[in-house]
């Protein structure tokens, strides 16, 4: 009789336990900001290796890509500034040669040569204190002889400058390939399924099991979510908004840290731009550079850059959107003023 | 006519009348009440599947009557034993084993035999005593929490579905009268 | 009886009232719809923007429509059309179903980020 019982028992605990493929999340607090990796349906030994993996490269491509700390790039504008050829760090070389790319598609509007001004700001802190603002006539100045990626000259493996001003700061470009390369890498292991979320800015792969992964984007004024959004395969949502890294100066106004290289000031008009695209390196520099651009001209520069799905929240909180944008975006807090706007 | 061939072969089983069995394993006086005891409740359970039901998930829980008589005539062992058995043999002969059916049963009975386990053993030990009257509400009650429980943790995770339990709670309270009276009065004739 | 069995059924009696009372809380808005297809989760909507969904089930399409914050199937490819009866839903924890068509619709009001796999700032 206990026999016979216990054959049940057991039965029923095993039909009870078949292990199901679940979410893995960690934090990683790498790369000057907070890296969330999410994985679906990865073992959790597989999980910890990849991310341990991530850790490391992402604290490597901090160093290499920093613009003033030693490292890399901080070696290539010492040796930019004599003006003379030299051989590019190959690890150096892919940003420039895409931020140069990018920079001519977006007439100019995503500069990274322009690591003088944002020094002058003083947005080249870890920690952002308030302050006075630059002097007007230094800025003038700077801007009356603005250096560019034009100045960067790329032959095969040599670079070479040809402005003294140039002073790379790939602050716009950075994080986008960072993650891009955080992706290549989880593709490599064999993982289909994931998000990474670096600082607010995401490229998801694969889904969350039997649904889409579903992101929210925060609304750039109010505690909470604006709008929800489904992301599908290869899809990365950028935004740039101006609530991000900025300070107070002595005059009590805000100033945040997108500076629009045509006035060498932030730039205004906008409080945040969101882009998707399949290339987080793209995507990044075109929230950036669409976000200078402003409600004028944004629609115009997505264009040249190839995007297709874009939003802008303008100073007065009216959203504009593309039409494949508003396709897709779903709002909580529906927008006191909203347009969808054809790109030309 | 299947079933009614199950059930003999089942029961007769459990009552060790098969010989070879017999040579195997060494029954007592409890398996024996066990058997018997489950073979009944578990018929009990299989009429009362028959029986339609206005909401779903509402069952008069007559077998629990014999859960209830079992306890207060025999004690807490043997009426798990009884309850449990008339769960897992009832669902194999329904077809309805580790279906979602028999988890909400096997988690109603479980949760009542807590309860009722908790009750037998604050009436034994203290000078609070409850009876059959006591027991059935208190199963009953349990019964359709537990099961409420499980629903909401496996089945339906859904918080509307919480709207319906004061309601089912209600007719548990009422069914469990009915059982505690109809338990009381069988086990006076049996005394 | 027993004195325990009165003091049960006396204090069984009092609560009954009050679980009612628990469970029947009224009911707050839904923000979120949350559509169910075959039992697994299909998409997360907000309520609030006007839109009309063709959702593909078991025998079709299912037409579920959203308004003001409401929302309902409007046409369903079952034969019983229980699911178009249910009518308008508006309230946190309503739910209606197509089971020929495996479709359902549970409202819920979370204002929480819990519900995404990740925020975009």
């Amino acid at each position: 009789m206990k026999k016979f019982f216990v054959v049940f028992l057991v039965a029923i605990l095993l039909g009870g336990c078949t292990p199901k493929p679940q979410e893995y999340r960690d934090t990683l607090f790498v790369f000057g900001t907070v890296v969330n990796i999410t994985l679906w349906g990865v073992e959790k030994t597989k999980a910890e290796q990849a991310i341990k993996d991530i850790e490391k490269d992402l604290k490597y491509l901090h160093v290499v890509w920093h613009p003033w700390r030693f490292g890399a790039m901080s070696r290539t504008n010492e040796l930019l500034a004599y003006q003379e050829w030299f051989s590019a760090n190959p690890s150096v070389l892919p940003v420039i040669n895409k931020s140069k790319k990018l920079y001519k598609l977006s007439d100019g509007l995503f500069n990274p040569a322009i690591g003088q001004l944002i020094g002058m700001w003083s947005f080249h802190h870890d920690e952002i204190l308030d302050g006075p603002a630059p002097d007007e006539k230094k800025i003038e100045a700077f801007i009356n002889d603005l250096p560019t990626m034009d100045h960067v000259e790329v032959d095969n493996f040599r670079i070479r400058s040809t402005h003294p001003k140039v002073k790379l700061d790939m602050g716009a470009i950075a994080k986008g390939m960072a993650v891009e390369r955080v992706i290549d890498y989880l593709r490599q292991a064999g993982i289909k399924n994931a998000i990474v979320n670096a600082g607010g800015d995401l490229k998801a792969i694969g889904n969350h099991g039997d649904r889409a992964w579903s992101v929210g984007i925060r609304h750039p004024r109010k505690d909470g979510i604006l709008a929800g959004l489904e992301v599908h395969d290869n899809e990365s949502v950028f935004t740039s908004g101006d609530y991000e890294r900025n300070f107070v100066d002595e005059k009590g106004k805000i100033r945040h840290h997108i500076l629009d290289p045509r006035t060498g000031y932030p730039a205004k008009g906008t409080q945040s731009v969101t882009v998707i695209h399949s290339d987080a390196g793209l995507a990044d520099a075109a929230a950036t550079a669409l976000f200078i651009a402003g409600p004028s001209q944004w629609l115009k520069i997505a264009k040249q850059m190839g995007i297709q799905q874009a939003m802008l929240i303008d100073e007065h909180g009216k959203v504009l959107m593309t039409p494949a944008m508003a396709k897709r975006i779903q709002f909580e807090i529906e927008p006191e003023q909203k347009e969808i706007v054809a790109l030309p | 006519m299947l079933i009614q061939t199950v059930m003999i072969a089942l029961t007769s089983k459990l009552m060790k009348n098969d010989k070879e069995l017999q040579m195997q394993i060494q029954t007592n006086r409890d398996d024996h009440r066990i058997a018997w005891l489950a073979a009944l409740a578990i018929t009990i359970h299989l009429l009362e599947s028959v029986i339609p039901s206005p909401v779903p998930g509402l069952k008069p829980g007559l077998a629990n009557i014999i859960t209830i008589i079992v306890l207060c005539r025999f004690g807490i062992s043997i009426a798990v034993w009884v309850n449990l058995l008339r769960v897992i043999v009832g669902s194999l002969i329904l077809g309805t084993f580790l279906s979602p059916t028999f988890i909400l049963s096997l988690s109603g009975a479980i949760s009542s035999l807590l309860v009722l386990a908790l009750a037998s053993w604050i009436s034994k030990h203290s000078f609070v005593h409850f009876s059959a009257m006591g027991y059935s509400l208190l199963a009953a009650m349990a019964h359709i929490t537990g099961q409420f429980v499980i629903a909401y943790l496996l089945l339906i995770p859904h918080p509307a579905m919480w709207k319906l339990f004061p309601v089912l709670l209600s007719f548990a309270v009422l069914l469990g009268t009915v059982n505690g009276i109809i338990s009381q009065n069988i086990l006076k004739r049996i005394l | 009886m027993t004195l325990a069995d009165r003091l049960l059924y006396l204090s069984t009696l009092i609560a009954l009232p009050f679980v009612y009372l628990y469970f029947w809380q009224p009911v707050q808005n839904a923000r979120y719809a949350d559509i169910h297809v075959e039992g697994h989760h299909q998409k997360r909507i907000s309520l609030n923007k006007n839109q009309v969904l063709h959702v593909h089930g078991n025998q079709g399409d299912s037409i579920i429509e959203i308004n003001n914050g409401k929302i309902r199937f409007k046409d369903s490819p079952c034969t019983s059309k229980r699911c178009v009866l249910s009518g308008w839903l508006q309230h946190s924890g309503e739910f209606a179903a197509c089971l020929p068509n495996r479709i359902s619709i549970a409202l819920l009001n979370h204002a929480d980020t819990n519900r995404y796999d990740s925020i975009n700032f």
